[in-house]
């Protein structure tokens, strides 16, 4: 056997111990000790019996409660040291999920329950335990260690790193995410090899050069990168990333560095304020992007060095500053790019600027105060706009739109006529004032509080 | 705050705006024109696309990377980028006396950071971009913090051009 996919493991960077259990089986039939800071037992006498799965102790006999419960064995003579999960106890003798050592091996130490203080710490490391389907829950506490991720998740089972503030599940926001400070070390703050990880609600910052570095396929929501030393994610690889209400900003160099071909996938991505571009490298990238917000950046707002696909909906780009900085700078997108809806402002040289973009479908933007010109090589479209999209408060990144965008964007009347929609143009949409009548109108949704990710 | 508003009506540029333009593709930035630099309107000091220049410091705007900033002395700063190419660089200046000045979770990467400030939670770190003999690009972190710094920098022996973003 190995380590139950359903374990969950909680990490209490300051409170926790290295060598601590750290890990509880969902569902199981014990006590959950893991949400601890301290271990609940500590080991000094363990022996394995005559089959080597099983473990008992004198001092600190097994009982029903340690069900479910990791223990994490750090030493004994012929112990082998690790994270097993205890899967029954039966008089007194427990059962683990694998062989721990050989028969008759005495004074065994380790420790059941309590919550680990990292994932590179301890005799025998959380990030090399971890089983695909996994969860790991961070407490938002003091947190500095370099995090190698290099098990694999699988697509139906990811691993998932999930931070909360006081409570699990809370889905904290701003300070009460958990932030992992590299206080300006070098090397990269978390690198995934591994495949198929979620992160949620963290933030990565002051890594000496990436928040964040990946090879596949990963998700993040609710997260920010900020301040690394050079730049927020590093992908190595191919895969499909996906940014859901993610923040990358003032990272040193591109936002978002790529080499390999991969396809990027966001919604409710605020990049902002970084020194170099939102995107580029040396791959062949698509992005479908929707309503997300790239703006004062040193570089292109969103900067795509590749011909792959291009998919804009509601993307406001403004305020890249720089002689040669364009909102969107291309080469040759694919056939079926689309770009609707989004908003191009301010920028420092053309909003959109292209080597050849026939293959793009581009219609219903917005075009404001470019410096050089609002396209270079890109379609105009015959529902674009030129006016000032009056955002609300861009300097301190508000970028509601005022009146003159309201409810020109696609789609209005839908084929067959018998739907009409109101959709505005950019990435934040408008909130009316309160009428003094009629019905009560359900606010826009936010995919986190409103519970539809989690 | 303003919006942006660089202002390009050449009815409301000035003789000598229009001269520059003329003359060079782009004038002087007025004061509270954002974004900084564009295509047709830069700092009077502007070199280049990594040396862009000198700004005062607004609230109305935190990408100052490759700028020279002038500081009032007594301000607070949170979640300004003031990264620079070269390590070190001595980019921001505080004016008054005494010229103290507190960043919160700003990027002072590469910047020369002076006695009397105040750091809470900044990146400080110092680095510079190589290249290899096939061309493939690498940011080397050098140093936590400027005084970090070795006293001499030697480069890699694969460095053959040190290019910044």
């Amino acid at each position: 056997m190995a380590l139950s996919a359903l374990i969950q493991w909680e990490v209490r960077p300051t409170n926790g111990t290295a060598n601590a259990g750290g890990g509880f089986t969902a569902g199981a039939s014990g006590t959950d000790y893991s949400q601890q800071n301290a271990v609940q037992v500590a080991y000094t006498d363990l022996v394995i019996e005559a089959t080597t799965t099983n473990l008992t102790s004198s001092l600190n006999p097994f009982t029903a409660a340690h069900v479910g419960n990791v223990i994490a064995i750090t030493g004994g003579t012929g112990f082998t040291t690790g994270l097993y999960e205890v899967v029954s106890i039966a008089a007194a003798v427990a059962t683990m999920d694998r062989s721990v050592g050989t028969t008759a091996s005495t004074g065994g130490t380790g420790n059941l329950g309590g919550a680990r203080s990292g994932f590179s710490v301890g005799t025998t490391t959380l990030q090399a335990s971890l089983v695909a389907g996994q969860k790991v829950w961070v407490k938002n506490e003091a947190w500095n260690e370099a995090v190698s991720l290099t098990i694999n998740g699988a697509s139906g089972a990811p691993i998932t790193v999930e931070g909360y503030n006081t409570a699990r599940a809370d889905t904290p926001t701003g300070t009460n995410r958990p932030l992992l400070d590299r206080a300006n070390a070098a090397g990269i703050a978390v690198t995934v090899t591994g495949s198929n990880y979620v992160f949620k609600y963290l933030r990565v910052t002051r890594a000496g050069t990436y928040a964040l570095s990946d090879t596949s396929s990963f998700l993040l929501l609710g997260c920010r990168l900020y301040n690394n030393g050079s730049g927020a994610i590093s992908h190595g690889g191919s895969g499909a990333p996906v940014l859901i209400n993610t923040e990358l900003d003032t990272n040193t160099g591109t936002a978002f560095t790529h080499a390999g071909t991969l396809t990027v996938w966001g919604c409710g991505v605020y990049v902002h304020d970084n020194t170099g571009n939102f995107m580029g490298g040396g791959g062949n990238e698509s992005v479908h992007f929707v309503s997300c917000i790239s703006e004062a950046n040193a570089g292109h707002g969103l900067g795509l060095l590749s011909g792959g696909k291009l998919f804009l909906i509601n993307v406001t780009v403004d305020g890249n500053t720089g002689a040669t900085t364009d909102g969107y700078n291309g080469s040759t997108p694919v056939a079926s790019s689309v770009m609707l809806n989004c908003i191009f402002s301010n920028n420092g040289r053309y909003g959109a600027n292209c080597t050849d973009s026939d293959s793009v479908w581009a219609d219903y933007n917005d075009y404001f105060g470019n410096a050089t010109a609002a396209r270079n090589n890109f379609p105009t479209g015959p529902n674009d706009q030129a006016v000032d999209p009056g955002f609300v408060d861009r300097a301190n990144g508000n970028f509601a739109i005022g009146t003159a965008l309201k409810a020109l964007g696609y789609p209005g009347i839908f084929p067959g006529g018998l739907s009409t929609g109101y959709l505005d143009i950019g990435a934040v949409q408008r909130q009316e004032g309160a009428g003094s009548g009629g019905l009560r109108t359900r606010p826009r949704h936010n995919l986190v509080t409103d519970g539809v990710l989690t | 705050m303003p919006r942006l508003n660089v202002e390009r009506d050449p009815e409301r540029l000035t003789v000598s705006e229009k001269k520059q333009l003329t003359d060079r593709g782009w004038r002087d930035r007025r004061s509270a024109e954002w974004p900084p630099v564009c295509a047709d309107c830069r700092p009077a000091d502007y070199a280049h696309d990594l040396d862009r220049g000198t700004l005062d410091y607004s609230p109305d705007w935190k990408n100052y990377s490759f700028h020279k900033v002038r500081i009032p002395a007594g301000t607070t700063i949170t979640g300004a980028n003031f990264t620079q190419t070269q390590p070190d660089t001595p980019a921001i200046t505080v004016l008054g006396n005494p010229a103290t000045v507190t960043f919160v979770e700003c990027n002072l990467g590469n910047v020369r950071i002076a006695p009397g400030w105040t750091l809470i939670s900044c990146n400080t770190v110092q680095s510079w971009i190589i290249a290899d003999a096939v061309g493939n690009e690498e940011r080397q972190w050098i140093a936590r913090h400027p005084d970090d710094l070795p006293a001499m920098v030697v480069k890699p022996a694969k460095a053959v051009t040190m290019r910044e973003f």
